[in-house]
């Protein structure tokens, strides 16, 4: 079990970033992508530890490259806190796949077909339903990523959108 | 003053569930000065507990017992466990319903004299028309505030997603496009305000624009003083007198503790899969199959309507989750034309999803993820959708089952609920999912993506009405062909699906059933 939650506790919170393949420079780039970046990341307090492949394998499943790491990492935190068996397992049994076909961890695999093709072997089984469910809820169910798909969330305590846009199209 | 009813008082109707059908029927009955206990299942929430948040009012109103979804159906392999979505709390699936107020066309009472035996359907004519129904109709929209002639409410203003679809059927011949009748406030109507376009419809309307009971006909019951509502108590089974009559409604209160209330008159109200549940799991010695049941036709043709979820991408933003989750209706399918390829007729509806429903609902399939996925994500706030509603197939074999040793937190076995698709509910639907890619189409779509169908909010047929006492289980009131002071207050009394919303003809239906009743009680006839 190379990759296994428990043991891997050592990843660097720099390791962790740099995952997202994208810098925060970047990101603050655009004012819609500046709303995102969280608090607690420009404040530097601690990020959730994950095993790489877990965090690789949520970014698979919902690949938003824009998104950065920590709103996968978040989610993928608290399922492990929730099941770590099953995570563990899970994760042993998708390296041990990795590794028998390619030689690499699954994160170290570059190519990303490579990487689903292993994905889409397991994506009826219980570990990977657990980690896709946990990413549907962190992910899109997250007002604080709200904005970034174009989506408003709550409006009736602003009245809702009768003088706010709901008929405002004009381009047809 | 809501009454307070005592339980050996055997005086009193009992009516099962407090949604669309029971809710109304309470009101209107307390109206007439005849007395009620309604036993709802699920726990009372205010307006003010209605959020603006789809998964936080899933998990807080949606009825999430066991249930368990077999057959050919999408749902069964999608939702194994969530077959129907619908609502335990008072008011029922008033509180979630999108407020499409459509009546029943005239050929949809009598699908079997119009297209004649269906191999494989089990097909059946209503046993009252259209012109029988059409003044309880009016009286339903007047009561509910309908859009449209009955109240003199102005329909909706179009809002863009309806913009867009509108103007792709426009493009594609269609013609009866409109924003309703919807039971949405456009402007104040008895006590409720006009709609803000808030969106979230279908999480319950936190103003009150939306018709519910929750709010409308329960607490109006209530302040009658002749109704008395108990949330949190869930009918175990209905017990019946040496004639065969029944008397009596067994329940489980909050804590768990079993209650039985006397009753003079008992109607069942708990849509259709509780509802055949609750007769099936009331068997005694006199009524071996379930109460009301000699024809066998207690929990068969269950119906959902015919459907699909299509939405499309379009070039520019259209950001539909903006104002009514679906005020906006195409209707030139909506007639029987067996040249299609099926029979009876479906309607499109407007229908947005906000994000987080949108990313369950997508594709629930195991292969709904990756790049593919993400992507459609991404272009969220340029989508559009429609739900298509349409004429499904009574079919025997589609029915609800109790589990033969599964049981639920009452101690009540699981209810099955199998479905598979008659030939013609997968023509319409292909014909229904083709027209409206092709409407998307004309106004420029760059995708247009198939959702296999939701879990059912529409759910029909399982009691269903009929001329003889043979092929169904209620006459053309909703009274048990078997056991006269027994009634069925729900969906699950239509005989056929229609095309068409089921709210507007359960509150219909109620409202007549009522009066009905009223003459019976007046004439000790009950």
């Amino acid at each position: 079990m190379p990759d296994s939650p428990r043991l891997d506790p050592g990843l660097s919170r720099r390791r962790f970033m740099s995952l997202s393949g994208q810098s925060l420079l970047a990101l603050g780039a655009t004012a819609v992508a500046a709303q995102l970046i969280p608090v607690t990341l420009l404040a530097d307090e601690a990020l959730p530890e994950l095993p790489a492949g877990l965090l690789r394998m949520g970014r698979d499943i919902y690949p938003h490259d824009r998104l950065n790491d920590l709103h996968y990492a978040k989610p993928l935190a608290e399922l492990l806190a929730k099941q770590p068996e099953l995570i563990a397992d899970g994760l042993g049994q998708l390296q041990a796949s990795a590794a028998q076909r390619h030689g690499q961890s699954f994160e170290a695999l570059a190519v990303e077909s490579d990487r689903v093709a292993l994905l889409r072997a397991i994506e009826t089984g219980p570990f990977f339903r657990a980690v896709r469910s946990a990413l549907m809820f962190g992910l899109y169910d997250n007002p604080a990523l709200f904005p970034l798909f174009g989506y408003e969330g709550s409006s009736v305590e602003k009245g809702g959108y009768l003088a706010r846009g709901y008929n405002d199209l004009d381009w047809l | 003053m809501a009454a307070k009813f005592a339980q050996d008082d055997g005086d009193v109707v009992v009516i099962i569930g407090s949604g669309a059908g029971g809710g109304t029927l309470a009101n209107a009955l307390a109206k007439q000065g005849i007395r009620s206990v309604v036993l709802e299942a699920g726990k009372r929430y205010q307006m003010k507990d209605l959020e603006n948040d789809e998964w936080a009012m899933f998990n807080k109103i949606s009825w999430l017992d066991k249930r368990i979804a077999t057959g050919g159906w999408d749902v069964a392999q999608n939702h194994p466990n969530l077959p129907a979505w619908i609502v335990k709390a008072v008011g029922g699936s008033s509180v979630h319903w999108a407020g499409v107020a459509l009546r029943f066309r005239d050929f949809e009472f009598r699908m079997r004299s119009e297209n004649g035996a269906i191999a494989g359907a089990n097909l059946l004519d209503w046993p009252l028309s259209y012109e029988e129904l059409e003044p309880w109709y009016v009286k339903a929209e007047k009561h509910m505030g309908v859009t449209g002639p009955s109240t003199g409410m102005p329909y909706h203003q179009w809002h863009n997603s309806f913009k867009v679809l509108a103007e792709g059927a426009k493009r594609v011949g269609y013609q009866e496009i409109q924003s309703g009748p919807m039971a949405i406030n456009t402007q104040a109507y008895d006590g409720r305000p006009g709609c803000l376009q808030i969106g979230f419809c279908m999480q319950g309307c936190r103003i009150g624009a939306k018709w519910s009971t929750l709010y409308t006909d329960i607490p109006r019951a209530e302040a009658s003083g002749h109704c008395e509502v108990r949330p949190q108590s869930m009918a175990l089974r209905i017990e019946h007198d040496a004639r065969g009559r029944v008397n009596a409604v067994v329940y489980a209160d909050a804590q768990g503790r079993q209650q039985r209330q006397r009753a003079r008159v008992v109607c069942v109200a708990g849509n259709s899969i509780e509802s055949p549940r609750l007769l099936l799991n009331s068997e005694s010695a006199t009524f071996s199959d379930g109460l009301a049941n000699s024809s066998g036709q207690v929990g068969r043709n269950y119906m959902t309507h015919t459907t699909a979820g299509i939405y499309a991408t379009l070039p520019k933003p259209v950001h539909m989750y903006r104002g009514t989750t679906c005020a906006g209706i195409i209707s030139d399918e909506s007639y029987n034309d067996p040249a299609r390829g099926f029979v009876g007729g479906y309607r499109l509806e407007v229908l947005s999803l906000g994000l987080p429903f949108m990313s369950a609902f997508l594709d629930p399939t195991p292969q709904g993820w990756g790049r593919a996925f993400a992507s459609k994500m991404e272009r969220y706030d340029h989508m559009s959708g429609v739900w298509l509603c349409g004429e499904d197939l009574p079919m025997e074999g589609n029915r609800i089952t109790l589990h033969a040793s599964e049981k639920d937190q009452y101690g009540l076995p699981v209810p099955v609920v199998h479905k598979d698709d008659h030939a013609f509910d997968v023509a319409m639907r292909e014909h229904g999912v083709a027209q409206t890619r092709k409407c998307y189409e004309a106004v420029g779509a760059s995708e247009v993506i198939r959702l296999p169908s939701y879990p059912a909010s529409h759910n029909m047929g399982t009691n269903r009405m009929s001329a003889r006492a043979a092929d169904g289980v209620v006459n053309k009131w909703g009274q048990s062909h078997d056991i006269p002071n027994l009634f069925v207050s729900d969906g699950s009394q239509f005989t056929t699906s229609g095309g068409q919303n089921p709210t507007l003809t359960i509150v219909a239906l109620a409202l007549r059933q009522a009066e009905h009743i009223g003459t019976l009680l007046n004439q000790r006839a009950l």
